[in-house]
Formats: structure tokens, sequence, C-alpha cells
């Protein structure tokens, strides 16, 4: 029943009809806006991503084939609109401060820096500083997992990886944001 | 001491294993085989309900996010062409009944067919402007990259080809020097790991992009593609609109690109000094920054201030 309006929303918006757009950001802007933001942590930021997203999904709509769910690909539109803004903005960052290593690229660059980790010390930190401490590949999947309730399976399709991989950063990220937690407590 | 070690080595085996237990994503077997284990284990048991207890706290406090934007406000950003006649109307709207059919809608479809009509022969008009011109800042029609490169004789010192796309040619050349550097090595298989982000490439680039289905290696005769690579960056490639650029970090010294200096000369590009090198229809362009020294790879006479500034930003983002 619900799949059926969602189809009916596609059907509509591919036919002209701008409610079919309406119908489908009233059903999955909410999650959209929230995936983003634990991903981003930063709601001005999110704010700008899930506007990405939904022309993203006006962009591309003729091509949604079915063949996931539509939640499904606007997850997957969602992620990676996401986590392209926040290499993005690092990578900024990395190019101004005149440090170019191979080494370097590959870590976060300030996520575990000293004044971060005395901040959080200083303060009981809340779910997002800690969020914004995991490496986006695991905050990603715990985001998906804890936050969206998504199974391991549908977070393979929204990432594109195997679901070996689902289990290995689920697994670390929960270990990791654990650690934090317990010594924030 | 034995048994102490074997508890150690069953309870290492469960905790790497809890959090799939957790989720209910483990075969039967393996389910059974770990309860059995937290039934005598205090410290895994406890290992377990801690994860509980996060799994918890994250599910609870994440839903605890600021209002998202309401539709009014993305309405206006999103841009949603206008609407046009309908094959058929969504369930909230109600249909035109065929007792409501008369000399009106009879003259509105007259209507819309002339303006059908004269929006197809001002797309063609407008069509045929662009595609019989390329013109440079003089007005002289340019080039484009597929007919320089037709008249451009085989290459002899560099691998570049300009009858073959520039991820083909890159591709070759770092083959050719696989053996030569570690570090191209690595760089290979680091992009042939990575999926094309061809969604942020439209996004930043706004080149046409085709995209072939068989992606993993991350080039693609003349298709296009971004290498989520430390040590190469953006691959813009859109023979559609004749505009073709690759930019390339340097990460090691006895990079082909990087050789032979005294062949480059000073130029400015769009008010960013630079050096180039032309080389069989294509120019190779150093750009610095600070201890970086970027190379940016494009056929000739295609690159402008605009495109280098989007190569530059675009390869950060790695």
């Amino acid at each position: 029943m619900e799949e059926n309006l969602e189809k009916e929303a596609i059907d509509a918006f591919l036919g002209g009809e701008k409610s079919g757009l309406q119908f489908l950001y009233e059903r999955h802007g909410e999650r959209v806006f929230r995936t983003c933001y634990r991903i981003l942590g930063e709601r001005t930021a999110a704010e700008d991503i899930t506007q990405e997203v939904f022309i993203r999904v006006v962009q591309k709509m003729h091509s949604f084939n079915g063949r996931s769910s539509f939640s499904t690909w606007i997850y997957r539109i969602s992620v990676n609109q996401s986590l392209n803004a926040l290499k993005k903005h690092r990578s900024r960052e990395f190019m101004q401060s005149g440090d170019f290593d191979e080494n370097t690229l590959a870590k976060d660059p300030d996520t575990n820096s000293p004044e971060r980790i005395l901040a959080a010390k200083e303060k009981k930190e809340d779910i997002q500083n800690l969020l914004q401490r995991l490496k986006p590949d695991h905050r990603t999947v715990l985001v998906l997992k804890e936050i969206e309730g998504l199974g391991y399976s549908e977070i393979a399709d929204v990432l594109k990886v195997p679901i070996g991989t689902v289990m290995s950063r689920l697994s670390r990220g929960r270990q990791e944001f654990k650690k934090m937690w317990a010594a924030t407590a | 001491m034995d048994k102490k070690r074997h508890k150690t080595d069953d309870c290492s085996s469960v905790c790497d294993q809890l959090s799939p237990f957790f989720d209910g994503e483990l075969d039967h077997k393996e389910m059974r085989c770990i309860e059995d284990h937290l039934r005598n284990c205090p410290e895994c048991r406890e290992e377990f309900e801690l994860l509980g207890n996060l799994s918890k706290y994250l599910r609870v406090e994440g839903q605890k996010t600021p209002e998202p934007p309401v539709w009014t406000a993305l309405e206006e950003r999103i841009p949603i062409e206008k609407e046009v006649p309908k094959r058929y109307a969504f369930r909230k709207k109600s249909r035109i009944s065929d007792g409501e059919a008369n000399l009106t809608t009879g003259l509105s479809i007259w209507y819309r067919r002339f303006g059908y009509a004269a929006g197809l022969i001002l797309i063609f008009t407008v069509t045929g402007y662009f595609l019989g011109i390329n013109r440079g800042p003089d007005n002289a029609r340019k080039e484009t990259p597929r007919e320089i490169a037709k008249t451009v004789p085989e290459p002899t010192a560099f691998a570049l080809n300009p009858r073959h796309s520039l991820g083909d040619n890159l591709i070759n050349l770092l083959q050719s020097q696989e053996e030569k550097s570690s570090g191209f090595k690595e760089f290979l298989a680091f992009s042939q790991a990575k999926e094309a982000d061809v969604e942020t490439l439209e996004s930043q680039a706004g080149f046409k992009i085709t995209v072939s289905e068989e992606l993993p290696r991350g080039f693609e005769f003349d298709k296009c593609y971004i290498l989520n690579s430390i040590c190469c960056s953006s691959v813009y490639s859109s023979y559609n609109n004749g505009l073709e650029v690759i930019s390339v970090f340097q990460q090691a010294p006895g990079h082909p690109f990087a050789s032979n200096f005294n062949a480059y000369k000073n130029k400015d590009i769009g008010g960013v000094p630079c050096r180039v090198m032309e080389v069989n229809g294509f120019e190779v362009v150093q750009v610095n920054r600070e201890r970086k020294n970027l190379l940016i790879v494009a056929r000739q006479n295609v690159l402008d201030g605009e495109i280098l500034t989007a190569a530059l930003t675009s390869t950060g983002s790695h």
C-alpha cells in the first residue's frame, strides 16, 4: 500500500506533478535530513545537503529503476552527498595547511586533536560530538544501523559494499564509540 | 593455565562476534554457541549488556535532531520544471470529466500545439548555433579536441596518444611506469579499488558525463570518473562537448609528466600562474601550491580559468 503510494508519487512527478515530489519529501525528508545531520554534524550543512539530495532526486528520478526501494536509493544519495561534502570540507582545510603527505591524507586531520579531546573531557559530550570523533565510514554505518534502523543487507545496498564490510565497520564503530562514551560518562 | 588461556581465546572470539550477534545477523549455529558462552561468562555478558545500552542510547538520542527544513523552503530552491500537460492526475487532484470538455478546452489544445512547435524551432535554432560554434575570444571557431586529435601525428616521446581518451593514456602511462616506482603501483591499485563518484563530478564541474556500467577499474575509455585516490584526484571527461581534463597530483619523483622541465613555459591561465608543456595535442600544466606540485593534463585549448579552478578544488577532495 505504502509502496503503491510512493510509486504513484514518482509517476506523478515524472508526469509533471510537483505534488508528487512534495509527497516524497514529506515522507523521506526528515530521515534524509537526520542522516545528513548525523554524518556532517552541523545543521546548516545538513540543510544544504538535504537540498542537494532532492535536487539530485529531481535530476535522476527518470533513471530510478525500482531495483532497490526508493528509501534505499535516497539513503544512498544522502550518504554520498554527505560524505563528499565532508571530504571537500576537510580537503580545503588540508590544502590550506600546506602539509602534503600521503600518510596525513589517509588520517582524519582534526577528529582526535589534543584540543578536541580536552574539550570533550571538560564537559559531558553529547552524541553528536562523539559521532564526529569517529571515522566517516564507521560513523555512517553506525548512523544507518542504530539511528535509521536499517538492516545489514540494506546498509550494504546503500553503501554498495559487501555485508562483511558492513559487519566489520559496525563492529569497529561500536567499539570506538563505546570507548569514548565510557570515557566521558 | 591452559584452561585460562582457552577461556580467553573463546572470549576473544565471542567479543568479535558480539556485534552481529546483537543484531541477529549470525547463523543459527553461531548464535547458539554465543548464547551458551554468554550464559557462563559474566565478563562477556557484561560486554553484551554494554552493547545493548550503547545501541539504546544511540537509538534514542539519535532521533533528537533539529527540525528539518519545511517543504516550502525547499520548494523554491529546487529547480522543478513548469508543469506540463498531464496524462493523468495524482490522486489528490480531481480529474476533468468528459462532460467538462468545451470550446475553451479545444482552443487551449491548439495553443499548446503552437507552443510546442515554437519551442522545437527555438531548440533547433539554439542547438544549431552552439553546435556550429566553439569560438575563442576572437570569435574564430575553436577546434574541438577531437579535431585537434585527428591532426596530431602519432606520439613519440611521451605515451600520450591524442587518439585515445586521457583516461586511457594515463593508465597506459602509469602501467608502463609501474615497475619503476612503488608509489605508482600503490596509486594504480588504490585508484582501481575505488568506485567512481559521478554524481560528485557532475555537481562540482557541471560537465556532461557518460558512464560505463563496468566501473571497478576506475578508468574507462571516453568516459569520466573521479578517482578517490591519494595520488590521483579528479578526472573530468566529456567527449560530447569536447572537453577533457585530468588532474593528477605529483606524488613521486620521476613522474613521466614531471620530467623534462625545460620544456615548460610560463603561462597565466585565468589569473593562475602556471607552467605549461605542450605535447602531442595535450597541455601538461604545472601549478605550484607551497610544497605541493600539482600537474593537470588537458587537451590543448580547453583549459581555462574556471576549469582549472574546478580541477584544483576538486583534486583536494580525497
